[in-house]
């Protein structure tokens, strides 16, 4: 027989998601209220851009090259039997410019760099560094919170301009190798879909538009996430193992949830 | 059973702790009342659970009370804005029990980090006092400094903590269980260090610990506390010459 959650249950659960909604959202203000950070700011800045940002560069080139050859060879066995081969290259720059380039540099930053946010954090609550920060006279938003956030808000925009191009590449250089289609003809196309879905502004292509926003606001996310769950680890390494872990899957699920929202929003305003 | 009143003129305390009551599942302390002197040391000792280092942690404003005041300095720890606590907890070293040095920094970075926070040295001042601090206790600079934490054993560990309370000269100095976790030598080798620094830089210590011993040694009174209330504060020798019994069965086991 298969037991219902109880309405005690439910309750229950809709009193904590709203509780660490609530956390979370007083965490982006205290945050904001240190901005922009003060003595060391830059240099701690420097060193996140380094490590969520440059550290990630690798796994996101790769994450980029192999779905772009992915995208390129489902496209053409739905493009081939209307003799539409050459036109892979649309196909891809659509995909991965509006949605799998920041997506995926989403994700797959918050799993590299979102667990590496809340282990370290995390290890430094149950380890008392975060109170010794404070007796020292430095609040742990301002000197470890701040300069992820700013980081990941910065650098996942980039990232996943990286994919796109990795995509692309990848996606150009099976084209030309297995389904026939000249390197030419592939970035002619790719540039064609950029050109046919408008500019901002009469500047900026749309497309990019989307695929700089949408990163941004994933930065933002897995960050503030990340460090939450960190901040709020309990009970030695095993707390840190469960903080790392729901802060990588608090972080996808959002990102996907915002995604659509995302979509949504931008292709009215865009 | 000993009066727990200390009789230390208030004006001239260092901390005063009020009637200060706090429970979490349970009442952790119970209607406690502690006055610290100026360059007094002050050593609470009991089982574990039973409050010792909740009152640290209500002393740097880490805990707000349930009930009671907490005045560090003059200051209502709990009735002042964010950066007055700040410039408060400036004033105060606090050494933790695993040390917590910051894994990422080096032994200089961690010792350089609250002198850097307060921004009142320029950075050569700040590494000369660092590497002052840290001749202090007893660590040879020169070879420690770029070391990280991760590669120093326990001992070193603590007197790195100790460094780092004591290089902003705070005017209040706070010990975790700093023996804690350390073979009988080096504990005793901390606990001389800990007693140099007081004669040496005149500093008021409260001293949470479980060695009893080393704290009738050290202390100027010392505090027993049983399920969250003291049954004994006072001078070592008068708790030596306590006939309480809880005092007597806790010296005895020591």
């Amino acid at each position: 027989m298969v037991m219902l959650p109880s309405s005690a249950h439910v309750r229950r659960l809709i009193q904590t998601a709203v509780l660490s909604l609530q956390d979370v959202l007083l965490l982006t203000w205290q945050t904001l209220r240190v901005f922009p950070g003060g003595r060391g700011g830059a240099h701690r800045l420097l060193a996140q851009l380094d490590a969520i940002g440059v550290r990630s560069v690798p796994i996101v080139l790769l994450t980029g090259l192999f779905t772009g050859m992915v995208l390129a060879l489902q496209a053409s066995v739905q493009l081939a039997p209307f003799g539409a081969t050459l036109f892979v290259g649309r196909f891809v720059a659509a995909s991965m410019l509006r949605e799998l380039g920041p997506v995926l540099s989403g994700i797959m930053v918050a799993g590299r760099v979102g667990a590496g946010i809340a282990a370290e954090l995390g290890a430094m609550k149950v380890t008392e560094q975060l109170d010794a920060l404070q007796t020292l006279g430095a609040e742990p938003v301002r000197v470890l919170v701040l300069p992820r956030v700013l980081a990941a808000a910065a650098a996942v925009p980039i990232l996943a301009l990286i994919a796109d191009a990795a995509g692309l590449a990848g996606a150009a250089l099976v084209s030309s190798a297995y389904l026939g289609v000249p390197l030419r003809a592939f970035w002619g196309a790719a540039v064609d879909q950029i050109i046919l879905d408008g500019f901002v502004a009469g500047l900026i292509p749309a497309d990019l538009v989307q695929g700089l926003v949408k990163p941004f606001v994933f930065g933002l996310i897995l960050s503030l996430l990340a460090c939450y769950h960190g901040l709020r680890a309990t009970g030695g390494t095993a707390g840190v193992g469960v903080a790392t872990t729901r802060a990588v899957v608090s972080a996808s699920i959002t990102i996907l949830i915002t995604d659509y929202f995302l979509t949504q929003l931008l292709l009215v305003l865009v | 059973m000993t009066p727990v009143n200390p009789m230390v003129d208030r004006v001239a305390t260092v901390v005063d702790l009020d009637h200060v009551s706090v429970a979490f599942q349970r009442p952790v302390l119970r209607d406690v009342s502690l006055h610290v002197a100026p360059a007094e040391t002050v050593a609470i000792v009991g089982e574990s659970g039973t409050g010792k280092s909740t009152l640290l942690r209500l002393m740097l404003g880490l805990q707000p009370p349930d009930r009671g005041a907490v005045r560090v300095m003059g200051a209502d720890v709990n009735g002042i804005d964010r950066e007055s606590l700040r410039a408060l907890r400036a004033k105060v070293g606090m050494v933790f029990q695993g040390a917590a040095l910051f894994d990422s920094l080096t032994v200089f970075e961690n010792v350089a980090f609250g002198l850097r926070e307060a921004g009142v040295l320029s950075e050569e001042a700040v590494r000369e006092r660092v590497f002052e601090t840290l001749a202090l206790v007893d660590l040879d600079p020169a070879q420690i400094a770029q070391t990280l934490p991760a590669q120093l054993s326990g001992g070193m560990r603590k007197r790195v903590g100790i460094a780092r309370a004591v290089a902003p000269r705070p005017a209040l100095l706070l010990y975790d269980e700093p023996t804690a976790g350390l073979d009988p030598l080096t504990s005793a080798t901390v606990t001389d260090l800990m007693e140099r620094l007081q004669r040496e830089l005149h500093v008021t210590s409260v001293v949470v610990s479980h060695d009893i011993r080393a704290m009738l040694r050290i202390a100027d009174r010392v505090g027993l506390l049983r399920d969250g209330a003291f049954v004994f504060l006072g001078a070592p020798e008068a708790m030596r010459a306590s006939a309480e019994p809880y005092t007597q069965a806790f010296l005895a086991a020591a």
